[in-house]
């Protein structure tokens, strides 16, 4: 009996070490990995890509090769128009970029148990992860838009290969992908967001492989999302382009790239750079980019009449001006929201570009993003005399603008709508030409408003 | 010899023992229900011993020297974007009232260069990474893009004084779970073991998992080169993985979850990713700069 404590003793000394292990946290942990299930897109980056879609030549970020810039740059956006192209279904490998939520679930063989494969979701589109072991099919066999899909586990990723894509387009404004373009992709789960890694292999149009990630947030209280329509029948197609030559291609020749400038003019992007190509990607190229806006920017200058003059010397209304907002008020009658709920009474970005027309006239166009996360612009322009005289407007719910000069820094600006006034403004120019402050009020049906807005000269 | 029905006859003990070995046997269970829950946790793994380092655990080798690939927001991150332009970022009101107003002539005067270089927004400045183990449980990641300098500890000193660019970041591998019932289809969990860098140095170089780092105590900063703010309160919680292409190109891909509750509606999730480089002869420091 009096050798049990001592035996006790002795057990307890044992199992110290067991007991001791769980004490400190160790440097590792496990984890679900499981990809199934609902999940919702985050935008946080490539917005423009992925959303309202990128302006005509903006192929900035892409490793294209000498061909896969000539197609891009020949793209004209009426070619979605075409009747052959208005039902056509994304590609596999741009879906996962479309807006999208998508819905991941897998598919289990009865009689292994085994997953037979994964299917993937995407509001318009689907795409199938076989996951079986079944070989690609050969190289003859039909591409199709979904392409064809294998995957296995490594680890805690869903790897997948995609082959016999049908070509397609990488993003919205036309950069195309072949039909033998190949992607390696990856679906890892982290926490309650979900990653894919795609790797884009297109030798036809691109010097390397296209590396992107999308993200999405899980989805703990689905929706099922509606099935998009993923085409359309012969009644649908409409004649979206009145008069023109059947089976016409809308398209830019090598060197008709005016349209693309306006991207490059907008941002300051060289077309060297705005035109991508694998350099561009790399931080070296930085330095170089650094030089071709600078250099950009000097023949732009000096093109000018009275080259080399600095903005700060002008004292017109002609030049490109930007909306500070921090120094601007905005009151609206209205709420108006943005896509993600917050107040958008005041736009979040606006310029303004006024240029010389014929007649003495004066070429307004305002391009207005009304919130963040809106990528969509709209654009108003008229052509108006500053002799007081109605010019019709477009993109705008006031149809026509009257302005009036004052003096010379100073006009006033009034807006009809079937020739009653709705909004009356004042234009007024810094004596040395670097601010404009506009103050306008006006009321558009039941809606009403006022703001002051103080427009700074862009640098040129 | 006496055997355990002596044991069991004698006088006196076929009371008491009943009790001790109760006592025993529990002792005995609960020990070994915490060993087994000690060893769950890498449960058909291939290793005897539990990892007790950040470096014996690594499933993935990090190490090396790794360029940014800016394929994506490029615009926003080759050059630095115009003022008000704020594409894509969850900001509240308050964090577009300090953007608007952000001023990179005040930010240079105060010597403040460094604020888009800290923990929440370098990794997306382009540039490189030179990854390192600095020692057994912490993991050094340093940018030649602002010389600063990264350390994912598994076990962070206490948290105190002065906030720092990089704050403090606590780093925990996640390795996957076993495939269990159903399994996974082909290729199940441990099925690459093409980590030779750590073939019989880590219990997991078959199961290929991630590296989480949450990092708090960080000094506030940018998100983006044109004023877009983070805050003293934000928390950044990173996953890094890497990836093998079809040509062998390693890829290290890390996604980044900035959660500031001051200036941001909701977190703010971007991935960002490196290809790595055969050795560190590109790596260049350059001290931070403003953008303009």
């Amino acid at each position: 009996m009096r050798k049990l404590p001592g035996l006790l003793l002795f057990v307890l000394v044992l199992a110290r070490p067991a007991f001791a292990q769980e004490q400190p946290p160790l440097p590792f942990e496990t984890i679900s990995i499981d990809v199934d299930g609902y999940w919702n897109d985050l935008f946080h980056e490539d917005l423009w890509d992925r959303r309202s879609g990128l302006l005509v030549g903006d192929f900035t970020g892409l490793p294209l090769n000498e061909a896969g810039k000539l197609a891009s740059a020949s793209w004209e956006p009426g070619w979605f128009a075409i009747p052959e192209e208005q039902c056509r279904p994304h590609t596999g490998i741009y879906a996962p970029r479309g807006p999208s939520n998508i819905h991941v679930s897998r598919v289990v063989d009865p009689d292994s148990q085994q997953v037979a494969r994964y299917d993937v979701f995407l509001g318009i589109s689907e795409r199938t992860i076989f996951m079986d072991g079944r070989p690609h099919p050969p190289e003859y066999a039909p591409h199709v838009f979904a392409g064809f899909s294998t995957g296995r586990w490594e680890g805690h990723a869903l790897k997948f290969t995609t082959t016999h894509n049908k070509a397609g387009y990488l993003q919205r404004n036309g950069t195309p992908h072949s039909d033998q373009a190949v992607a390696t992709e990856w679906f890892i789960r982290q926490g309650d967001t979900l990653l894919l890694i795609s790797l884009i292999d297109d030798p036809g149009y691109m010097s390397e492989g296209l590396m992107r990630t999308t993200n999405w947030k899980l989805d703990r209280t689905p929706q099922r999302p509606a099935r998009a329509l993923t085409d359309c029948n012969p009644f649908e197609v409409a004649d979206e382009r009145i008069g023109q030559a059947k089976h016409f291609v809308p398209h830019y020749l090598p060197g008709q790239y005016e349209v693309h400038k306006e991207f490059q003019t907008m941002f300051g992007i060289p077309q060297e750079a705005a035109f991508g190509g694998a350099e561009t990607l790399y931080p070296e190229f930085r330095t170089k980019l650094d030089q071709l806006r600078a250099a950009s920017l000097k023949r732009t200058t000096t093109a000018r009449p009275g080259g080399g003059a600095t903005a700060s010397a002008r004292a017109d209304f002609v030049g490109e001006w930007r909306l500070n907002r921090a120094k601007s008020n905005f009151e609206v009658s209205w709420r108006r929201e943005g896509l993600d709920g917050r107040d958008g009474g005041a736009p979040e970005r606006r310029t303004i570009r006024v240029t010389p027309a014929a007649g003495g006239a004066l070429a307004h166009q305002i391009d207005t993003q009304i919130v963040a996360n809106d990528t969509g612009f709209f654009r108003v322009e008229y052509i108006a005399k500053p002799d007081g005289t109605d010019a019709p407007a477009k993109g705008s719910a006031i149809e026509t603008f009257a302005v009036t000069r004052v003096d010379p820094l100073t006009i006033e600006r009034t807006g009809k709508i079937k020739g009653a006034v709705v909004e009356t403004g004042t234009w007024k120019l810094s004596p040395d030409g670097k601010t404009l402050t506009i103050t306008a009020k006006g009321k558009i049906g039941d809606q009403a408003y006022s703001n002051l807005q103080l427009f700074e000269r862009l640098e040129e | 010899m006496a055997n355990l029905t002596d044991f069991y006859s004698r006088k006196g003990r076929l009371k008491a023992a009943p009790t001790y070995v109760t006592i025993l046997a529990g002792v005995l269970g609960f020990s070994a229900i915490a060993f087994a829950q000690g060893q769950r946790a890498v449960q058909q793994g291939p290793a005897a011993e539990v990892p007790r380092t950040l470096r014996a655990a690594a499933p993935i080798d990090l190490t090396g020297t790794w360029v940014s690939v800016v394929s994506e927001d490029w615009r926003w991150r080759m050059m630095t974007p115009p003022r008000y332009d704020y594409a894509a970022v969850p900001m509240n009101a308050e964090g577009r009232r300090v953007a608007d107003n952000w001023d990179p002539n005040a930010d240079e005067a105060g010597g403040m260069q460094c604020k888009v270089y800290g923990a929440a927004s370098v990794m997306r400045v382009p540039g490189r990474l030179r990854v390192t183990w600095a020692d057994d449980n912490t993991l050094k990641v340093e940018t030649d893009a602002g010389t600063q300098t990264r350390l994912l500890r598994y076990a962070p000193p206490p948290v105190g004084g002065e906030r720092t660019w990089q704050g403090e970041s606590r780093a925990i591998w996640q390795i996957p779970e076993a495939s269990g019932r159903g399994g996974r289809g082909a290729g199940q969990v441990a099925s690459r073991p093409d980590e030779p860098a750590l073939a019989g140095r880590s219990a997991f170089a078959d199961r290929p998992g991630q590296l989480k780092v949450v990092t708090t105590h960080m000094r506030g900063g940018y998100l983006r080169t044109n004023g877009v703010p983070y805050s003293d309160n934000a928390v950044l919680t990173e996953y890094f993985v890497k990836v093998t292409a079809p040509n062998g190109d390693e890829w290290l891909v890390v996604t980044s979850s900035v959660d500031d509750p001051v200036y941001l509606n909701e977190p703010f999730v971007t991935s960002t990713h490196f290809k790595k480089e055969p050795s560190e002869a590109k790596f260049a420091p350059t001290p931070c700069t403003v953008s303009r």
